[in-house]
């Protein structure tokens, strides 16, 4: 019978190796997610206070308050982004339109509008691996705003 | 007789390399972003890290963990199958060696030990492109990245890609036509993470060597990323399940699964002196005398060719296929 044992004890070192390696990985990750997720939640508690606090005392930098649209090219097609201005400041991001954008990308950039309310502007990264999906859902805001420095046009309420 | 097998030999090896290009054509028109996504969840991971945020199972990282999964369990069937970007290659290296007989155009070969350390390379992009995210400043990096302007392509809209890209998408498209496999083999940062995965034994092409013909080295020449079919050592974690050794080998050694059945062994033992000889000799690994299966046969390439497209279709990864959703919209997840 050929069997070479040497041989057979060398595959299933690798084997075993590779097989704790994976495990560790994985569990320093799990571990490490589980400990981020609670100090993440106590700092967005923190930065929102404080952001509530900077608004109520002045007024923000966008000229008109309303409700503001405005469409960029994203992956698949064209992104439409609604932008809510209340006292110069943005309150709200939604995604109007993405219809034509693939989902698991779209799914990556749905963090961006939290990400400009924090900004208060849609200067900001992209979302790494969503690249086009993120430059639509970034200058559809972009153009959104454009109205709300513009006096509100034909989208101002 | 043996011409006859040969020529036998030589229409399966053609034969499975029609299906296999097939496959690669329906998986570049179907999921032709699913390496770039799968990759995006390493890089989420070290974003995540360098911001010490919560790893969330966000449909970058469960495409991730599903490709290595599949990968596990079946071997790295994605890259010689699947992967969009090594279709371009092949395809490219097709052609080009097509055109080969008729111009000047040359066929990169290296020495083995040249080989081994390009093959390190890869990782030091893996961790170069970790180290960029977990830094912040893979936005910075990304300009360069030969998949972004790939993805240009596929996408149809050249808008915001930074002509740095698309040089080194060309240079490595050079690449690939002067070498099969040369960004999977030297580059790619998923195939360096594929490369360190465990495999299940049963999906691993592996030889008998004691079987071997002297001189012969047939799979090892035809093989696309250059190593011999040893499943299970360091080097093997290269191999893309392509299959093709297991077609060219002239006495089918090599396979997925091949088990000595215990009655030629017993039978040998009686035999004495004499039997054993005649069993130490070179021999063909029959169905009589061997439990087989070679792993290229169709069925069996087309089955785990289904099962990863429905992983995609599943994950949402897929193009000009009905949602999931909108299919089994009546399940309760």
């Amino acid at each position: 019978m050929s069997f070479n044992f040497s041989n057979a004890v060398q595959r299933h070192q690798c084997a075993l190796l590779k097989t704790v390696s994976l495990c560790a990985v994985v569990a320093i990750l799990a571990g490490y997610s589980g400990w981020a997720a609670q100090t993440a939640e106590a700092d967005a508690l923190v930065k929102e206070q404080m952001a509530e606090a900077a608004h109520a005392a002045n007024p923000g930098p966008y000229a008109t308050d309303g409700v503001f649209t405005g469409t960029a090219q994203g992956y698949g097609g064209p992104v439409t982004m609604q932008v809510t201005v209340e006292d110069g400041w943005i309150t709200d991001v939604q995604i109007a339109d993405a219809s034509l954008e693939d989902p698991p990308w779209l799914e990556m950039a749905d963090v961006l509008p939290e990400r400009i309310i924090e900004a208060q502007s849609p200067n900001i990264d992209v979302v790494s691996g969503a690249t086009f999906t993120s430059t639509g859902i970034l200058n559809g805001v972009t153009n959104a705003l454009i109205e709300s420095m513009n006096g509100g046009g034909a989208n101002g309420q | 007789m043996a011409s006859n097998a040969a020529d036998k030999r030589k229409r399966t090896d053609l034969l499975h390399r029609g299906v296999r290009l097939a496959i690669q054509i329906m998986f570049f028109i179907l999921a032709p972003s699913v390496f770039s996504a799968a990759f995006n969840g390493v890089k989420y991971i070290f974003t995540q890290l360098g911001v010490a945020a919560p790893i969330e199972a966000t449909s970058f990282l469960v495409l991730l963990v599903g490709v290595l999964a599949f990968t596990i369990l079946f071997g790295r069937f994605f890259c010689g199958f699947a992967c969009a970007f090594g279709t371009l290659g092949d395809v490219l290296f097709g052609v080009f060696d097509f055109l080969r007989s008729k111009t000047p155009i040359p066929r990169l070969e290296f020495p083995d030990k040249l080989v081994r350390a390009l093959s390190l390379v890869k990782f030091a992009i893996l961790i170069g492109i970790c180290a960029a995210c977990f830094f912040g400043v893979w936005a910075v990096v990304s300009g360069y990245s030969p998949w972004v302007a790939f993805a240009a392509f596929i996408s149809g809209s050249l808008e915001g890609v930074q002509v740095a890209a698309f040089v080194t998408l060309g240079l490595v498209i050079v690449g690939m036509i002067l070498r099969e496999r040369f960004f999977c083999q030297f580059l790619c940062p998923l195939g360096a993470i594929f490369s360190l995965m465990p495999v299940l034994g049963c999906s691993e092409f592996t030889r008998t060597p004691s079987l071997c013909p002297a001189n012969c080295g047939r799979c090892k020449k035809t093989c696309p990323v250059d190593i011999w079919p040893d499943g299970g050592t360091v080097v093997h974690g290269e191999c893309i399940s392509c299959g093709r050794c297991a077609d060219v080998c002239p006495i089918g050694n090599i396979n997925l699964v091949a088990i000595e059945k215990p009655q030629t062994v017993a039978l040998a033992q009686v035999g004495g002196e004499e039997a054993a000889a005649k069993s130490s000799k070179p021999k063909r690994k029959t169905k009589a005398n061997w439990h087989l299966l070679r792993g290229t046969e169709i069925p069996v390439v087309l089955v785990k060719a289904l099962l990863l497209l429905a992983l995609f279709w599943v994950l949402g990864a897929t193009r000009y296929l009905p949602a999931f959703q909108d299919v089994f919209g009546f399940l309760p997840f």
